[in-house]
């Protein structure tokens, strides 16, 4: 795994949020096109070509055929590769993902084959066409599954078990994304310049805001930030601001110029892809990702053997430095020479001067011996722990007590 | 239809779904993941720094079902010596004076109709950051497990542990 200095994480965030962000542009816009110009093509020849264009208006700046294939496919490869890097979620496996890419790679290639037969005027045939919907319809499922997967990244307490629950990868909040996805999709669609399908930007514009308040409703309970509120209510605004251009134009039955609804919707997808990384940030965070390694206890032997507690063993014993130890854990509370919550430790190594074994038991385990001292707390030493604080006791009060 | 229609009709869609959005973030904010407690208390320094053991102070997590926090006397065990300058230390040692037990506000909070025992859970081997996170890395506890039904059924689940309603709903 590439290593990533703390200082590159943000960039590598806001990255990855490019990346989705243009991954979800081009892919809606290649998803909503197909499944669109599937009817014209099924039923008559009849209505303008679809893809050979005429050097006129300016397209959306996304192309068609083999390089939109690659370039898409290339925007989904940086953005997982990001989002692993970023978050190193350590969660699906192998299989996971080879299934996704070779459902996304089938989909993409159906497409682009069945686009040779889709360009022009005359009707297509049966296969082409199955073979675009087959392909639009995998491309969408990916899409379905990767936008759940990214959702299953906002509750981290469940990421152990989806091994043996592989359903918990679904949710509602997943769900919702996808809806959300598929709309702007819809509004992608709707730029195309060649026929006017703006009644398509504004249905999905007017669809926004219940799936909006959905998502924010069924998001995990800890992502929830004051700021997701407020991307929500910037997305609203675009929204409003693309139903109305669109509804202005849909009355004067012209077309309005591309930069206006492209911008608005680019804009809705920035602040839709913010809004997930938000999310993670607030429920990412490093104290709650510790201790989520949790063995299943009925298919792995223990890993230590029955022991009450409930600090983990080391696994393999590196070198201790006794007086660190010492400065870490007994310094509070023990001075040699006088007293300060417990008592001075030269008066009590003067008792274990004959027998130093039982003075690494004591400190494995403490009691409560003199009753003018308040007890001893057990630090849960290791073994290697007292062994080697012993010895640098005693090696202190040696070097103290030799005459210089 | 008069030009102005669709504009008002629009805007009104619109504007009723963000005073909608409005009352859900007034009403329904971020839940109180972390809340101010009597005394600032650190577990940066006691369980990281010190090492000090949860079961030190949070004794009964291992004898009963319900964990707790520990007595006043258990603070003063150490500081009744220990930084008795600082103005936390300092509150701590009026509420000694007064007798007075120490107000914590409880972060982990299960509803009434649910059994919780802690104690089947620490002895089955579970470490404590599984449900309770990297507490000794927090300055303030702060929740960071959903504490949902489905989270409890899955860790359950996987672990061979009984998911009959009666175990927890008694």
């Amino acid at each position: 795994m590439l290593p990533v200095i703390q200082e590159q994480l943000l960039f590598v965030k806001m990255l990855q949020g490019a990346f989705q962000t243009l991954l979800c542009l081009s892919l809606g816009y290649l998803v909503g096109e197909v499944l669109f110009s599937l009817p014209g093509k099924a039923i008559s020849a009849a209505g303008a070509p679809l893809f050979s264009l005429p050097p006129g208006p300016p397209r959306p700046k996304i192309l068609t055929g083999k390089r939109t294939g690659l370039l898409i496919a290339l925007f989904m490869a940086c953005n997982l590769l990001l989002m692993k890097i970023a978050y190193r979620p350590d969660l699906f496996t192998g299989p996971f993902w080879g299934g996704l890419t070779v459902l996304f790679i089938i989909g993409l290639a159906l497409i682009l084959v069945a686009r040779q037969h889709l360009r022009g005027t005359r009707p297509t045939a049966r296969l082409p066409l199955a073979a675009a919907l087959t392909g639009d319809l995998l491309l969408l499922a990916v899409c379905f599954f990767l936008l759940n997967a990214e959702s299953f990244l906002l509750t981290p307490e469940s990421w152990p078990f989806l091994a043996s629950r592989p359903l918990l990868l679904l949710s509602w909040n997943g769900t919702l994304r996808f809806m959300q996805f598929t709309l702007l999709a819809l509004m992608l669609t709707g730029l195309d310049r060649q026929q006017n399908r703006q009644w398509l930007i504004l249905g999905a514009a007017l669809l926004w805001p219940p799936f909006q308040i959905l998502e924010l409703l069924l998001i995990p309970e800890l992502a929830r930030s004051p700021w997701l509120y407020l991307w929500a209510a910037l997305t609203l605004l675009t929204a409003a601001a693309l139903a109305l251009m669109t509804t202005r134009a849909l009355r004067k039955k012209r077309l309005l110029p591309l930069a206006y609804p492209l911008s608005a919707v680019t804009l809705l997808a920035i602040l839709w892809v913010l809004s997930a990384q938000t999310a993670r940030e607030t429920t990412l965070s490093g104290v709650a990702l510790a201790g989520l390694q949790l063995p299943p206890a009925t298919e792995r032997e223990p890993i230590a053997p029955v022991d009450s507690q409930p600090v983990p063993q080391p696994q393999a014993p590196p070198t201790i430095d006794g007086g660190q130890l010492f400065a870490q854990k007994c310094s509070v509370c023990h001075r040699f020479d006088q007293r300060l919550i417990g008592p001075p430790l030269s008066a009590v190594l003067v008792k274990y001067r004959s027998d130093k074994e039982s003075l690494a038991g004591f400190l494995r385990n403490p009691q409560k011996i003199d009753p003018d001292y308040p007890a001893m707390p057990n630090l849960n030493l290791t073994q290697q722990e007292a062994e080697v604080l012993t010895d640098y006791l005693f090696d202190y009060e040696t070097v103290q007590t030799t005459p210089q | 239809m008069p030009k102005w229609l669709p504009h008002i009709l629009l805007s009104a869609y619109f504007g009723f779904f963000l005073l909608l959005l409005a009352t859900l973030a007034w009403f329904w904010p971020a839940s109180p993941r972390a809340a101010s407690q009597p005394i600032a208390f650190p577990h940066t320094v006691h369980a990281g720094q010190l090492g000090l053991s949860c079961s030190f102070c949070h004794e009964s997590a291992e004898l009963g079902p319900q964990a707790g926090v520990p007595a006043v006397s258990k603070c003063l065990s150490c500081h009744q010596a220990i930084a008795t300058d600082r103005p936390e230390i300092q509150k701590l040692l009026g509420y000694q004076q007064r007798g007075e037990p120490i107000r914590w506000q409880r972060i982990y909070h299960l509803p009434d109709f649910i059994y919780f025992s802690h104690k089947r859970h620490v002895n089955s081997g579970l470490d404590c950051s599984a449900c309770h996170g990297a507490v000794e890395e927090m300055q303030t506890v702060k929740r960071v497990r959903s504490l949902q039904m489905g989270w409890c059924l899955s860790c359950h689940r996987s672990r061979g542990a009984s998911f009959d309603c009666a175990t927890c709903h008694k």
